[in-house]
């Protein structure tokens, strides 16, 4: 899985940066799975469309939705140093699970 | 996934009005001649939108409607056009929409004029004491909202600005909410200045807003520029409207505008009473869900509706409804931030859905199921 694309996103609030990032393959459970060995991972998966929120121990704070080839990334405080780690991370993402 | 329940019209009613798409084709569709200027002998479009517009409002002069680009633009007019000695000393209230509560600032602050705010009463109303209150303040200018755009409390603003007239202030009232489900009498109410979109209510193309400046209002034009009529002057035409109508109009966005009030007008009350119908349904709904806060107070209410659901952030909740349950909502700080404030949910804000006359019992349902989902 690779960052095909990410912006810059603008919300309503004052935030921290968020990006969204546009991934070179849908989510799919095995891969939302995999995101447990990052850190906390909620995994709704009786939506309709199941909806996954990841928090990382270095603050970095990550959301999607299975099937789709998008997530968003929020980089709180010192969080904001770690996008080029939170990028290499996706990358080995596939790696690691069953493929 | 497109959306299966469609709560946003409190930002932009959708489904358009019956007849404001084949309306905007149309116009699209058809080489432009120029619509108000001095070659077309066709209908004016333009003309007859504002007839009908002030026909609708019971304004009248049709030439003290004028035209402008959104709600926002129009309260824009009507507020920076206004004369400095305006500002020396404004009311407003906590319920106001950042499109009221921007200009005001700014004016007040170039011109070191006074802002006075209204806010809540313990109901979480505005306080018409306070307000009654402010008033022996002597505002030169005194803006209020029909119907907040976060709780759809409805304000009693014929009262309020009748009492503020005789005070002496210039009124200013802002019908985005209200427009198409409460009757809008300016004239007959004495406001100076209302301003709404057609977007919301009234189910038209977004780009298009409205602006009634009663007869006693002298605006500055904030715009000036081309308007196809006494070209040889230097500076804008001093009649109105044209005074207030720099530019190319929005034939496109009028067309949409004048089959939205044409609909409309068929729809009579129907369309408010249905309206009021799924606010009621989804209000009881949301009430008997454990873990789902509403915000705001009980009383006449718009189909607007604030709440939380425990253990969500509002804008991710709204996000999750989108993406997850395809229920269009709006989270956040809804442009109004002294509400959200007065109401205790700042910074971050609620979920807010808000139903129109064409919400269905299938899409209240489904976004109860939704947030019933969310809420375990």
């Amino acid at each position: 899985m690779k960052p095909v694309r990410k912006e810059l996103l603008e919300g309503c609030l004052p935030s921290a940066p968020e990006y969204r990032y546009v991934l070179s393959e849908p989510w799919t459970a095995e891969l939302i799975a995999a995101l447990r060995r990052l850190g906390q991972l909620d995994y709704y998966a009786d939506f309709p469309r199941p909806f996954f929120r990841l928090r990382m121990a270095n603050g970095v704070q990550m959301k999607g939705i299975e099937g789709e080839p998008l997530c968003r990334v929020l980089f709180p405080g010192e969080a904001a140093g770690k996008i080029e780690e939170f990028e290499a991370e996706l990358a080995c993402l596939a790696g690691r699970t069953a493929h | 996934m497109g959306p299966v329940a469609y709560l946003n019209n409190a930002a932009e009613g959708w489904p358009r009005a019956p007849g404001v798409t084949d309306a905007v084709r149309e116009v699209l569709d058809r080489p432009p001649e120029g619509a108000g200027r001095s070659s077309a002998d066709e209908e004016d479009l333009i003309a007859e939108t504002r007839r009908s517009v002030a026909a609708w409002l019971q304004v009248s002069d049709p030439t003290r409607i004028v035209f402008a680009g959104s709600a926002t633009l129009a309260l824009n007019l009507g507020i920076l056009g206004l004369p400095p000695e305006r500002f020396s000393h404004v009311l407003t209230t906590v319920t106001e929409h950042n499109s009221v509560l921007r200009p005001i600032h700014d004016a007040v602050a170039r011109y070191q004029g006074r802002l006075s705010l209204v806010g809540l009463d313990q109901a979480g109303v505005l306080d018409e004491e306070s307000f009654l209150r402010a008033l022996e303040g002597r505002p030169t200018l005194v803006a209020v909202n029909h119907v907040s755009n976060v709780t759809g409390q409805i304000n009693p603003v014929e009262s309020l600005l009748a009492k503020a007239r005789q005070a002496g202030a210039l009124t200013l009232l802002d019908a985005s909410q209200s427009v198409s489900y409460l009757s809008l009498r300016p004239e007959q109410w004495g406001v100076d200045l209302m301003a709404f979109g057609g977007q919301k209510g009234l189910h038209g193309p977004a780009g298009v807003g409205v602006l009634y400046v009663s007869p006693r209002v002298e605006l500055r034009p904030v715009y000036s520029g081309g308007t196809g009529v006494q070209s040889d002057l230097l500076h804008q035409p001093p009649a109105m409207p044209l005074r207030l109508e720099a530019g190319t109009a929005n034939t496109v966005g009028l067309a949409g505008l004048r089959a939205a009030l044409r609909w409309r007008q068929s729809a009579a009350e129907s369309f408010a009473r249905r309206a009021a119908e799924m606010a009621v349904r989804l209000e009881q709904g949301l009430s008997g869900i454990s873990g789902v806060r509403r915000f705001g107070p009980g009383g006449p209410r718009l189909g607007v509706i604030s709440f939380r659901i425990t253990g969500w952030d509002p804008t991710e909740a709204a996000w999750v409804l989108r993406r997850s349950f395809g229920v269009v909502s709006r989270a956040g700080l809804h442009c109004a931030p002294l509400m959200h404030k007065a109401l205790g949910t700042a910074p971050e804000g609620t979920i807010r859905f808000s139903v129109s006359g064409f919400t269905t019992e299938e899409e209240v349902e489904h976004a109860l199921e939704a947030v019933r989902r969310m809420a375990r």
